[in-house]
């Protein structure tokens, strides 16, 4: 492409192609959360507040329902992204000796990854609720006889509703993300080791666990900060009493009185926040994982 | 070994039964509740009726509209996603050398911070320069989340592409349009198509960005399905999710038989995996 032009036009040309997709995404990303920053800065000039304060700020982190609804998005997303971490390393050690003859295995792990979030929570809500299938079946085999004495797994205090959907959906992808590696990067050094006497629980040890390692951390943090942020599933499957942080957010942005704005771009800058600090975790170890790979 | 064989095979039919559970038992009460008239509570199966899928379909219905704008919607983006991310994608992997990791990580951004803070963040400012309640201002908001998939998925291929083959044909006089059609596009395809179907597929289920920017004015599928799901018609609920759900099936099969095909055959590790 570049075989008769001097590097100055060179250079323009790469900028050129890198302009529309970075002006896109993060001209307007920014520009939005720069937004959000200066109006969480109680800075909003259309109802006469032009002096800037941290008052949203200490406001919410003395607002108890706004704590209780960090922790328990927090507490939500680490369970759901322990569980499906362990249940896809297991899948993916499982599914291992099949991976090059393993048509309908691949097709069937790989069927849930494009269903829509909403439809999943919608799925699973009718499956686990008090009159869903599984309290049908409960009932029908005689361990019921009302629905209330169903377990409360939808809309319930625990999030457990959430959760489910969550591991459903993310187990797929981070077994795919697992069983990648376990295919082809592994399997030289873990011949080499067997050739030099290491036991099987050695060479996973050794070879397997940390070759896995990153990319399984990699996909926790995209799972957990996917989860974290996740408006949709609560949505659905949470309790009206006890809200995430971004069904807060939601609700505090819709609402009509201006004079909350200011919160509500506080939790919001709040969230920002936290999936930055996860986004440098996951780079960390994202690029430790391609350094090595290369 | 025909002992450890056999193990195998039957650990492998238990593994089936397993994955076709997870995959299958969640949509059965989706598929039963959508040709339901109703479903009282011990009973295992439903009084059927075509009830919900004859009001989708009806002249009157508010669903074929709607699916009309997510299908629009959706096409636009997927579109535009690619126009613009195939350059950069190739930019990054070819010609961007010490700045490629940190401009990846700043397009990451938009991929794993909550929908909410961004939708948020882009209405207040698509308001303040009359791009909201716009059709185009709908779609460039799906695009703050598709470009960079879509990035993400094209630059996994050019990080491993040799552009030896172009130089080769360059030199043997083709042109640049050619290059691009006999050498790049035939290895780019598998990449390609499952960025095409992705990028598809986020606008085609977003939401929080159409109901933000589109402010109620425009009203897509997931907008239905959500004030569906408050008002507890489960029949309808459900065939709603069937409709939503219909083109990712379509997706599934189609990159289970890409995959088939793949020309990195035996090189997994190098193909991208999809991430939602």
């Amino acid at each position: 492409m570049f075989y008769s032009r001097s590097k100055r036009a060179q250079r323009l040309m790469v900028c050129l192609m890198l302009l529309p997709a970075f002006a896109l995404v993060l001209g307007t990303f920014l520009a939005g959360t720069a937004i959000s920053l200066i109006q969480s800065l109680d800075y909003l000039p259309f109802i006469g507040h032009t002096q800037l304060s941290l008052q949203a700020y200490r406001d919410i982190l003395g607002s108890t329902v706004i704590l209780h609804g960090l922790v328990f998005s927090l507490a939500v997303a680490l369970v759901a992204t322990i569980i499906s971490a362990m249940i896809a390393m297991l899948l993916a050690h499982l599914l291992r000796p099949y991976t090059n003859q393993g048509g309908w295995l691949y097709f069937l792990l790989q069927f849930n990854i494009p269903i829509p979030h909403v439809v999943g929570a919608v799925a699973i809500g009718m499956l686990f609720s008090q009159s869903g299938l599984l309290a049908r079946l409960a009932a029908a085999a005689g361990m019921i006889q009302q629905p209330s004495q169903f377990p409360v797994l939808i809309n319930d205090q625990y999030g457990a509703g959430i959760i489910m959907e969550y591991i459903w959906k993310e187990v797929p992808f981070i077994a795919i993300t697992l069983l990648s590696i376990l295919k082809s990067w592994v399997v030289p050094y873990e011949q080499q080791l067997q050739l030099l006497g290491a036991g099987r629980w050695q060479r996973w040890r050794m070879v397997t666990l940390p070759f896995m390692l990153p990319p399984l951390i990699s996909s926790c943090m995209i799972v957990f900060a996917y989860t974290f942020g996740s408006f949709e599933v609560p949505y659905i499957l949470g309790s009206v009493s006890q809200p995430t942080l971004p069904l807060l957010a939601y609700e505090a942005y819709l609402h009509p009185d201006l004079q909350r704005r200011p919160e509500a771009m506080a939790i919001n800058m709040v969230i920002t926040l936290i999936s930055m600090i996860l986004i440098a975790i996951y780079m960390k170890w994202g690029e430790t994982h391609a350094a090595r790979r290369s | 070994m025909p002992q450890g064989e056999a193990k195998l095979k039957a650990r492998k039919s238990i593994l089936l039964m397993v994955l076709c559970a997870a995959a299958v038992i969640p949509c059965i009460p989706i598929l039963l509740w959508s040709f339901s008239q109703q479903w009282r509570y011990p009973e295992l199966l439903p009084v059927w009726s075509l009830r919900a899928w004859q009001s989708i379909f009806s002249p009157h219905s508010q669903v074929l509209p709607a699916a009309w704008n997510s299908l629009g919607l959706a096409i636009a983006t997927s579109l535009l996603s690619q126009a613009a991310a195939y350059p950069a994608a190739r930019a990054l992997g070819l010609y961007v050398k010490a700045w490629s990791k940190p401009l990846r990580l700043l397009m990451i951004g938009p991929l794993l911070i909550p929908g909410i803070s961004i939708a948020i963040g882009v209405h207040m400012l698509f308001l303040r320069i009359g791009l909201a309640d716009l059709w185009i201002g709908v779609v460039l908001a799906h695009l703050i989340t598709a470009i960079p998939y879509a990035i993400y998925l094209l630059y996994g291929f050019y990080a491993t592409y040799d552009s030896g083959y172009e130089t080769q044909l360059r030199l043997l006089g083709a042109s640049r349009w050619q290059t691009f059609l006999m050498a790049e596009l035939p290895l780019l395809r598998p990449a390609l198509s499952l960025s095409v179907l992705f990028s598809f597929l986020i606008s085609w289920s977003q939401y929080l960005f159409t109901v933000f920017i589109g402010g109620g004015h425009l009203v897509t599928l997931p907008m239905l399905l959500f004030s569906t799901v408050s008002s507890g018609d489960y029949a309808l609920t459900s065939a709603l999710s069937l409709l939503l759900v219909a083109p990712a099936l379509v997706i599934v099969i189609l990159t289970a038989l890409s995959v088939n095909r793949d020309r990195y055959h035996g090189k997994e590790a190098k193909r991208v995996t999809p991430v939602i």
